[in-house]
């Protein structure tokens, strides 16, 4: 059970947690994205590179991540599941896999250091997880969506609480355990159920569509890097600038904003400083005029690729909000020396930020401030947490619509498609194969085959009446 | 006619022979086993199993830079990462995003490789990854050398004969690799030793530091040169070990 811990460490677990069950998200959604992905190592870890990994977080998944685990206390304490989806054109969907964070509250390790013990096997379990996340059949469907058929499917994710629905993998379903992150708390147990059967249920696609993952996998398009655009709004347009100002504005400061450094093991391994003021991540907003042009660069829908602007995600400071910002000029950036760049011109639209945003960012900031001054030991380390989630919620439009009938047939949508559709022609069914028919044709057949010579004889006519003229 | 590499992972105990061939792995923590892997691995070449296999323990066995500030202070790096398709393998692994180590491990592999492929008989050999650990020993001798994991891939060349045998047995041996990455995955989640952060004073006997951005545990990679399997090799071994040679 949950051993004693100081409030401090307390503290730690929590913030640990909470960032690891974000970053583990990250790397699962970003597994999907159906491109090759390709992160610099650094000399010097910057205030974002928690766990000294250095990952890009995508701002739409950051803020789905952050809709559905708001009021989630303590973290952990409901399966945080990601759900990953083939979509048809057709609208047909199947479910690949389902990755799970769960806390085992049964297993604990009392004694274990959480400025170090703790935050090193988290950091392994988040390599476990970007290195088992290219193994599984999803991984080979994400590199061919938006292959040579753009239009065929497409890879979407969603982030649920609760008990991971495995039911929709097929009968042949496998599990494995990705790694666990043993804590004073419990154990963090991370595990992945995957589909085996890819053939599409023919309850739920318009078309059989076997999908052959073996041959080259990779596709023709395999090494085309494209512009992440996780489905987290399902197929909802973001169709005005304001949509994605809320996505900006759920890249808030509180999940970027902590910089390490360690010590030598007198001090018991890695320990946490505190952000220095230059390091502090403050809440950025593009200007408008970039903004605007955001609407012909953001595209409905889950991971789909963009030939026409394949994008190579490098680090945030070199190009922040780079999942959005791709074809616009790089930012300048500075403080390379100390790890720590920001874009200049990103901050001239401070203004826009919300004014309560900003009161609690100076708020945090002090706690910080006071946090560096008061503590004396090895161990600091303050995230500053700021900007609370937007109260403008997204809307999400999730793979099984809330509400719905679990029956594919009784779905409004399918049944508007089907409609749609051109009735098959009375026709095409009047034809019956009989005996009498086969006979009948083969006497016509034969027919055909005696008066051969004569169809040869005119043929012969003709062409020669050509070669006359 | 094309050579392959037959693979299997398996316990040096219990030597799991899958019906595709022998690449074996085992794993030695400290001085004894602590547990033998199997896995199947496709391979029209050899260097792309070992590559997918080695990077990825190279993942969970490298932290980022260390840079002191003060004697007692240091920061660590950001480690990178890279997705690398196999071209031979269905199969796409992740490695640490580092040049430096990449090279490295390109030229331990393809000596391998080239030792295997010195002729057209069907051969095996096997190549080793070991992290060690240094003492410090009192002059004049050498620091010594503690190995705390060894990893040993061994392989088979084969022969297949036709392109449907070389792609079903691409596909396979991408599938069986899948499945030992994630069993390595689930294995390093488990307690293993791991020598402790050392002062700086010390950090050359724990990490190799002589790659800029990451920094692995100290490591060196061995191979042995091909043995080639014909019966009289067979016969002259089971002699050999049957009279105590």
């Amino acid at each position: 059970m949950a051993a004693r811990l100081t409030a401090q460490d307390k503290k730690e677990l929590d913030k640990f947690t909470n960032f690891f069950v974000f970053k583990s998200l990250q790397i699962i959604v970003q597994s999907r994205l159906g491109e090759k992905l390709k992160y610099k190592s650094r000399v010097t870890s910057s205030s974002i590179d928690w766990f000294n990994l250095a990952i890009t977080d995508i701002p739409e998944v950051q803020a789905e991540a952050k809709r559905t685990l708001l009021g989630q206390q303590p973290l952990l304490s409901q399966t945080v599941n990601v759900e990953i989806s083939l979509r048809t054109q057709e609208g047909a969907s199947m479910v690949l896999e389902t990755w799970s964070l769960s806390m085992n509250t049964e297993q604990s390790e009392p004694g274990m250091k959480v400025s170090s013990t703790v935050y090193n096997r988290m950091t392994l379990a988040l390599k476990a997880i970007f290195s088992v996340s290219r193994m599984p059949p999803a991984y080979r469907l994400s590199r061919r969506q938006g292959g040579n058929n753009p239009d065929d499917f497409v890879i979407c994710y969603r982030i649920y609480l609760g008990m991971p629905h495995t039911g929709y993998l097929g009968d042949d379903y496998k599990t494995t355990r990705v790694g666990a992150v043993p804590t004073p708390v419990g154990t963090i147990v991370i595990n992945l159920a995957f589909r085996t059967n890819l053939l599409m249920p023919q309850n739920m696609a318009m078309h059989g569509m076997p999908f052959d993952v073996k041959d080259d996998h990779f596709g023709v398009s395999g090494s085309q890097l494209t512009e992440p655009r996780p489905c987290f709004t399902g197929f909802k347009h973001p169709t005005s600038v304001e949509d994605l100002r809320r996505m900006e504005g759920m890249d808030s400061p509180d999940l970027c904003a902590a910089t390490f450094s360690t010590s030598p093991p007198d001090t018991g391994g890695f320990s946490n400083m505190p952000p220095s003021p230059s390091s502090n991540s403050k809440p950025t907003e593009v200007p408008s005029s970039v903004k605007d042009d955001f609407e012909n660069l953001y595209r409905v829908g889950a991971f789909i690729q963009d030939e026409a602007r394949p994008v190579r995600r490098e680090r945030p400071e070199d190009r922040p909000f780079a999942a959005l910002m791709s074809g616009l000029p790089p930012c300048n950036t500075q403080g390379s020396g100390d790890g720590n760049s920001e874009c200049s011109e990103l901050d001239k639209d401070e203004d826009e930020v919300d004014a309560n945003e900003e009161e609690e960012q100076e708020e945090i900031e002090a706690k910080v401030t006071e946090l560096e001054s008061s503590d004396s030991g090895s161990v600091h380390e303050e995230m500053a947490r700021g900007g609370s989630p937007s109260t403008d919620e997204f809307v999400m439009v999730s793979l099984k619509t809330p509400f719905a009938a679990t029956d594919p047939t009784a779905d409004l949508g399918q049944f508007y498609r089907e409609l749609q559709q051109a009735p098959e022609l009375d026709m095409c069914k009047s034809v019956v194969v009989t005996d009498d028919f086969l006979s009948d044709l083969k006497d016509e057949i034969d027919l055909l085959a005696s008066k051969q010579p004569e169809f040869n004889a005119f043929i012969k006519s003709l062409s020669s009446d050509s070669d006359h003229e | 006619m094309e050579s392959m590499v037959d693979a299997i992972l398996s316990s040096p105990q219990t030597c799991i022979r899958q019906n595709l061939g022998h690449l074996f792995l085992k794993l030695e923590v400290g001085t004894g086993e602590l547990e033998g892997y199997h896995a199947e691995v496709l391979g029209r070449q050899i260097e792309e199993v070992a590559h997918s296999i080695f990077h990825t323990l190279l993942l969970y066995r490298s932290v980022g830079k260390f840079t002191y500030k003060k004697e007692d202070k240091f920061s660590v790096g950001a480690l990178g990462f890279v997705d690398v398709d196999c071209d031979f393998i269905d199969l796409t692994y992740v490695r640490l995003e580092s040049q430096e180590l990449d090279q490295h491990l390109k030229r331990e592999i393809d000596a391998f490789r080239d030792a295997l492929r010195m002729n057209d008989a069907p051969q095996s050999g096997q190549i080793s990854l070991e992290f060690y650990q240094k003492k410090r020993a009192r002059w004049p001798f050498q620091a010594e050398c503690i190995p705390w994991e060894v990893w040993t891939l061994k392989l088979d060349v084969i022969t297949l004969n036709s392109e449907h045998e070389r792609n079903a047995y691409r596909q396979s041996l991408g599938m069986a690799l899948g499945e030992k990455v994630m069993y390595i995955a689930d294995n390093v989640s488990h307690h293993q030793y791991v020598p402790h952060t050392p002062s700086q004073r010390d950090l050359d006997l724990i990490f190799d530091t002589g790659y800029p951005t990451v920094q692995p545990y100290l490591f060196r990679i061995s191979h042995q040169g091909p043995t080639t399997t014909t019966v009289s090799n067979t016969m002259r071994k089971f002699l050999k070990d049957t009279l105590m040679l």
